[in-house]
């Protein structure tokens, strides 16, 4: 027993090449199978105690109108919830971007402090790992922000992680642009909120299953049942007491409304009362006036009647005079001359003096009259200037008596008007109240009962996307290590039967020394045992550590994790090992087996040769006759060694195929950044407006032109969501101002028609990847819903080539028929003549309307950093694959050569020259290796096909199609790697000795 | 001069420590022509020779002549080419290319020489013209060893060199065999050389050298040499 055993390790010495072959391609084979394989369940474990640490949520309800103390304690009664932690959240800008709020908790949601410490009073915070810094401040912009906080802006004091944030991409914000950017911690006092905004539900024995197990699926569907039920009674709840306070309300109102009503009629009322006393007082006045004015103008009257009466009587009495005086010869005028020539003709006389002075005195008497006439005459004159004064006096004074009562008429009558107007006023006022009265009434019907949001853990942005990674993993685990196994199993029948047959004799002399043929066996499966073991602990101490990590780190890059747990190796490594030796040892008897069967004096003999046949083509004589001499050979030979052949095809084809599907694979991630971000949106930059904008603003248009930038279109891009396999998926829905404009900026390019398209008038053109998760077709209808959940129905004009995220483009038309605007816009398109991106940004952002500015070479570059990890899994895939193709090319090739030895050494002593031996025994390997990459081309394209698929996530569309430059690698690669083998072994071939050539056949 | 000649020639095998010696200054001469047996028994230093004389091996003393041409002078490149076109090779087990007909076997020799006979009339000579398309496995061992000559003798060799090709046959065989290596010489006028421990072969020689040792013993030249048919097995 132990010389055998001992022959087993002597055989391990003497062609250690061939046992460290069969080791390295069962280290292969386990080491792919086993890291892939453990990759999935590691991923997955680490995740369930990331969420089981953080005591994430397994329900979220969210309501349209807030959620009640009631509300929690009802929810508190079901008998599937373990805790409910009612909470807060609101959206925010800070610095254009949008944020959510959470509250702090240690009951659910728990943070994971990265760095920092957390808040020691309320103006502190905790703030998203990926854009914070501890010691940063973040500000808060919202209308009406106090409702929601007392605090405007906070202080990070510690950076974290939150498992309700895993992926990269955080989903949708009600505010801003609608990418929700990062997540802050606020004190739970700081919200000022009298409803609270969720309520996190953790399900009775969540911690005690495994996150997506089937057992944690059925413990939530049962949960959700019983939500399910209570979610329409707290609806109606709610909405019944909405309505009441609502309907309270406006009763209050129009009771509020009718009083003051009231009032402003009372004081309309009076105010007219005292305008008509006036009124009358004004009249009053006006008929004393009257009465007044007839009075003068009557005493003027009889005044000038007196008065020309006088004047009459003067002018009587004076021609009375004047006639006296004519009878003097005399005039008024001559009187007093005459009188005075007269006196003294009268004081002179002497003679007839009598006559004299008696006409003296008669005229003396005219001359009296004439006096008394003319003063008469004054008096009268100046009494009739004196009655004049006074009238005029009487007269001026009444009529400004009339001026007074006319104003205050006038005014009166202003008074009047504006009572006029009150009234109306009124009138307006009271139609209008009551108007609104029976609008709000009306709006009670309106009221929406409010809606319950039942969110489980899917909802979180990342949760199931992980989970269908991990899985995609364990299909490509499946497939991969199948082409491993598959040669490697192969590759030891095949080194195995070899070795058995070298060792025909030895078996003979045993069993003719009488070794029981079981014995024999152990031997050989020593041997085989070893090797398994050896390649099988490297295998898995090296892949199965190695690959999880490489797969791991590729996938942090689109998540937010922790770091990986590996799980134990022992059960794997026990059932790997088991099954490897069992198929090792399957191989190792059945070889045996088949040269046990003969007897051992057969044995001791040589083994006949395997025997020459004729190949089908050389009943094709015409052919065959052109063919040259030594091709005839390659050609016989290769029907001659199948199972050589066979396992050279197959192991080059993997190789090939390996190699194409990790080159294509490289090209299928590498390409779609460039394609996507350069090709497709062909936009230099995206700048979010502040607000939605009808109209580019001269001030904004004017800094575009300032910074160069060219060519501005306004479009508005919103968040949606689709639902497509019970999963809700983002996408933006992308409307421009302008549709000539737009494929400037957009490149549509139908899948359907391959050929170049525009915006149509009617309906939409959503991406690739979104119409595949649809099953949407050109011409069916598809539903999106808004981020208030409101749904709507498009209809898929056109399907356009997109690599990443989802979009839904369409026409300012369609978009006024579906939303019924189009007029609002939130971003601009345009394109930059200029590098100076940093500077162009500062630029642009200080104006307040502009809130980011997006360009499309960052994008390309944060693509490339998230697809860094993929490449390594390439590379992985490309050095398995090439070491594959060496090892078993060089085990073949060996085998080849042992078992053609004496060929070679006859050659040899026939004279070939050394290069003419290895292209005679080599050209079978170029042509199995042509058509091995040939095989290998087709498998390989097949095989990237699944595995570009399958790696594919959601939202992410890699390349389909490899490069030219993808297969000449390949092609190339594989080459070079059987090139290496061929000089390796070409020293072996020089080594045989042409004294083989004279050996007996059995040695 | 001898066609061939070989001059106190020395070879040593390293067997672990010692060091063992093949051939200890072994010299002989053959003529054109001639049919030679090397004969001797087993650890005689027959092989040796065969070895060094076929271009296999090199000696460590000595000197080896043939048609002029001093072969122990020679490196590995001439070797091959001596190899390829000065001698033809007939091996105890055949040695054919199982994948190969008769008729390719002889081929695959010819191709490779300057002035090759016609390999169908070499396998029609040794008696083969009907099974010119059955491969190996399909053949007798003497037939196959029909083959083997002819594919030596399709080179057009200096030298036909024979390593106990009866070694393997049946004594009715392989006299047929003896006959057609006689007939080869004989009228085909090709140095032959027969190395066997066959004392009975060596009746048919023209030229029988002895070796013991390491050593030539004697050499024996047979004026009359016998027919194959004469000698007894």
């Amino acid at each position: 027993m132990i010389l055998l055993f001992k022959s087993a390790l002597y055989k391990i010495k003497k062609s250690f090449g061939r046992f460290l072959s069969v080791v390295l391609i069962v280290a292969l084979g386990t080491g792919f199978f086993s890291g892939l394989r453990e990759a999935s369940p590691d991923m997955l474990e680490t995740i369930d105690k990331y969420y089981d640490d953080s005591l994430l949520m397994d329900y979220k309800i969210t309501s349209t109108m807030g959620l009640t103390d009631d509300d929690i304690t009802s929810l508190e009664k079901l008998k599937y919830v373990d805790k409910v932690i009612p909470s807060y959240s609101v959206d925010v800008l800070s610095d254009g971007k949008a944020i959510r709020l959470h509250a702090i908790s240690d009951k659910v949601n728990k943070v994971i402090l990265e760095d920092g410490k957390m808040p020691s009073n309320h103006s502190e915070c905790l703030a998203d790992a990926s854009e914070y810094k501890v010691g940063d401040t973040i500000n808060f912009e919202k209308d009406n922000l106090s409702d929601f906080v007392n605090i405007s802006s906070c202080k990070v004091s510690g950076t974290i992680t939150s498992a309700l944030y895993l992926s990269t991409e955080k989903g949708i914000a009600n505010v801003g642009n609608g990418k929700l950017e990062a997540f802050v911690y606020i004190p739970e006092e700081d919200f000022t909120l009298d409803y609270y905004t969720e309520a996190y539900i953790l399900a009775k024995g969540s911690l005690e299953s495994k996150a997506y197990s089937d057992e944690y699926e059925d413990l939530t569907s049962k949960l959700n049942d019983e939500l399910q039920d209570l979610k329409p009674i707290r609806e109606t709840k709610r909405y019944e007491e909405i309505l009441e306070e609502a309907m309270n309300e406006i009763s209050k109102a129009e009771n509020e409304i009718n009083t003051e009503l009231e009032e402003a009629r009372q004081t309309l009322e009076n105010t007219k009362n005292t305008l008509d006393s006036n009124k009358n007082t004004l009249l009053n006045t006006k008929s004393s006036l009257d009465k007044n004015m007839a009075e003068v103008n009557s005493r003027e009257a009889s005044y000038k009647q007196q008065i020309s009466d006088g004047k009459v009587q003067i002018t009587n009495g004076r021609n009375q005079i004047n006639n006296e005086l004519n009878n003097f010869g005399l005039t008024a005028d001559t009187l007093d001359t005459a009188l005075n020539n007269l006196k003294t003709q009268v004081d002179n006389c002497t003679e007839n003096c009598e006559a004299l002075t008696s006409q003296y005195n008669s005229l003396n008497q005219v001359k009296s009259s004439l006096d008394e006439l003319n003063k008469q005459e004054q008096e009268l004159l100046s009494n009739e200037e004196k009655l004049n004064t006074e009238i005029s006096n009487a007269r001026q004074q009444i009529n400004s008596g009339y001026a007074e009562v006319n104003q205050g008429l006038a005014e009166i009558e202003n008074g009047y008007a504006a009572y006029n107007d009150g009234l109306a006023e009124l009138q307006t006022k009271t139609d209008e109240a009551n108007q609104k009265i029976s609008e709000e009434k009306a709006k009670l019907n309106d009221i929406e009962k409010p809606v319950w949001y039942l969110l489980d853990r899917t909802s979180n942005n990342g949760y199931t996307s992980f989970y269908e990674d991990a899985s995609k993993v364990e299909a490509i685990a499946t497939v991969f290590p199948v082409f491993f196994i598959l040669v490697a199993m192969l590759m030891c029948l095949n080194t195995m039967s070899r070795l058995i047959e070298e060792e025909r004799t030895e078996i003979g002399i045993f069993t003719s020394l009488g070794y029981s043929n079981l014995k024999i066996i152990l031997g050989y499966l020593f041997y085989c045992l070893i090797a398994t073991f050896i390649g099988v602990t490297v295998g898995i101490s090296v892949g199965g550590y190695l690959i999880p990590s490489v797969v791991y780190s590729i996938y942090n890059a689109n998540y937010v994790v922790p770091d990986l747990i590996m799980g134990t190796k022992e059960v794997q490594f026990s059932i790997i090992l088991t099954c490897a030796s069992l198929l090792m040892a399957l191989v190792a008897i059945y070889v045996c087996h088949k040269e046990l069967k003969n007897k051992p004096a057969i044995l001791l003999r040589p083994k006949a040769p395997k025997d020459g046949k004729k190949v089908l083509l050389e009943r094709w004589k015409s052919v065959w006759k052109r063919i040259s001499f030594t091709w005839k050979i390659t050609i016989r030979n290769m029907f001659r060694y199948k199972k050589r052949v066979l396992m050279t095809i197959i192991g080059v084809a993997g190789c090939t195929a390996l190699l194409l599907t990790g080159f294509g694979l490289r090209d299928g991630i590498n390409g779609i950044g460039q394609l996507q971000y350069s090709e497709i949106l062909r936009y230099d930059m995206l700048i979010s407006l502040d607000k939605e904008v009808t109209e580019l603003s001269s001030d904004v248009d004017n800094l575009l032109i300032d910074n160069n930038i060219k060519k501005p279109l306004l479009v508005n891009q919103e968040a949606f969501t689709f639902e497509a396999n019970d999963k809700k998926h983002d996408v933006y829905l992308i409307s421009p101002e302008n549709k000539e404009e737009f494929v400037n900026y957009i490149y549509l390019h139908s899948t359907v028609s391959d050929q170049d398209i525009e915006l149509p008038k009617y309906g939409a053109v959503i991406t690739t990847k979104m119409a595949q998760l649809l099953d949407a077709k050109k011409g069916s209808t598809i539903k999106i819903r808004d981020t208030e959940n409101n749904l709507y129905i498009l209809y898929v004009a056109d399907i356009t080539n997109n690599y990443t995220m989802h979009y839904i483009y369409m026409s300012p038309e369609y978009r006024a028929e579906i939303f019924g605007t189009d007029e609002n816009y939130n971003m601009i398109m345009a394109d930059l003549d200029s590098n100076n991106y940093d500077e162009v940004s500062s630029n642009l952002l200080t104006n307040d309307n502009i809130n980011a500015v997006n360009y499309s070479t960052d994008n390309i570059e944060s693509y490339n950093t998230i697809i860094k990890g993929m490449n390594q899994i390439v590379y992985l895939i490309i050095g398995a694959a090439l070491l594959l193709a060496i090892i078993v090319l060089y085990n073949l090739l060996i085998i080849n050569m042992t078992e053609r030895k004496r060929e070679i050494a006859t050659l040899k002593v026939l004279g070939f020259k050394n290069h003419e031996i290895s292209s005679y025994v080599y050209r079978e390997t170029i042509i199995l290796m042509i058509i091995g990459i040939v095989v290998g081309i087709f498998l390989g394209i097949l095989l990237h096909q699944y595995v570009i698929i399958t790696a594919e996530t959601d939202n992410i569309m890699f390349l389909r199609s490899i490069n030219l430059l993808s297969f000449v690698y390949a092609i190339l690669l594989t080459v070079v790697s059987s090139i290496i083998v061929e000089i390796i072994t070409y020293k072996y071939l020089l080594k045989i000795d042409m004294v083989e050539s004279l050996k007996a056949l059995d040695q | 001069m001898a066609y061939i000649e070989l001059k106190n020639i020395d070879k040593f095998y390293k067997m672990g420590e010692v060091q063992i010696k093949a051939l200890n200054k072994a010299s002989f001469t053959i003529e054109k022509s001639e049919l030679a047996v090397i004969l001797g028994p087993s650890g005689a230093g027959k092989t040796t020779v065969l070895n060094i004389l076929g271009g296999m091996d090199a000696c460590d003393g000595g000197k080896v002549i043939v048609d002029g041409n001093v072969i122990s002078d020679y490196n590995k490149k001439k070797l091959v080419l001596y190899r390829r076109y000065d001698i033809g090779f007939v091996f105890q087990f055949y040695n054919l290319v199982q994948n190969l007909t008769a008729l390719e076997n002889v081929e695959l020799a010819s191709q490779i020489c300057k002035n090759p006979l016609n390999p169908k009339e070499c396998l029609e000579r040794v008696g083969l013209g009907k099974r010119l398309k059955n491969f190996p496995a399909q053949l007798s061992g003497g037939e196959q060893q029909r083959v083997a000559i002819a594919r030596a003798i399709a080179k057009n060799p200096k030298l036909l060199l024979c390593d106990e090709p009866t070694g393997a046959l049946d004594s009715k065989t392989g006299r047929k065999i003896l006959e057609l290596l006689q007939e080869m010489a004989r009228k085909y006028k090709m140095t032959t050389i027969i190395i066997t421990h066959n004392s009975n072969i060596a009746e048919i020689a023209d030229r029988v050298i002895h070796m013991k040792n390491g050593k030539v013993e004697k050499i024996t030249i047979n004026e009359n040499p016998k027919d194959v048919s004469e000698i007894e097995w």
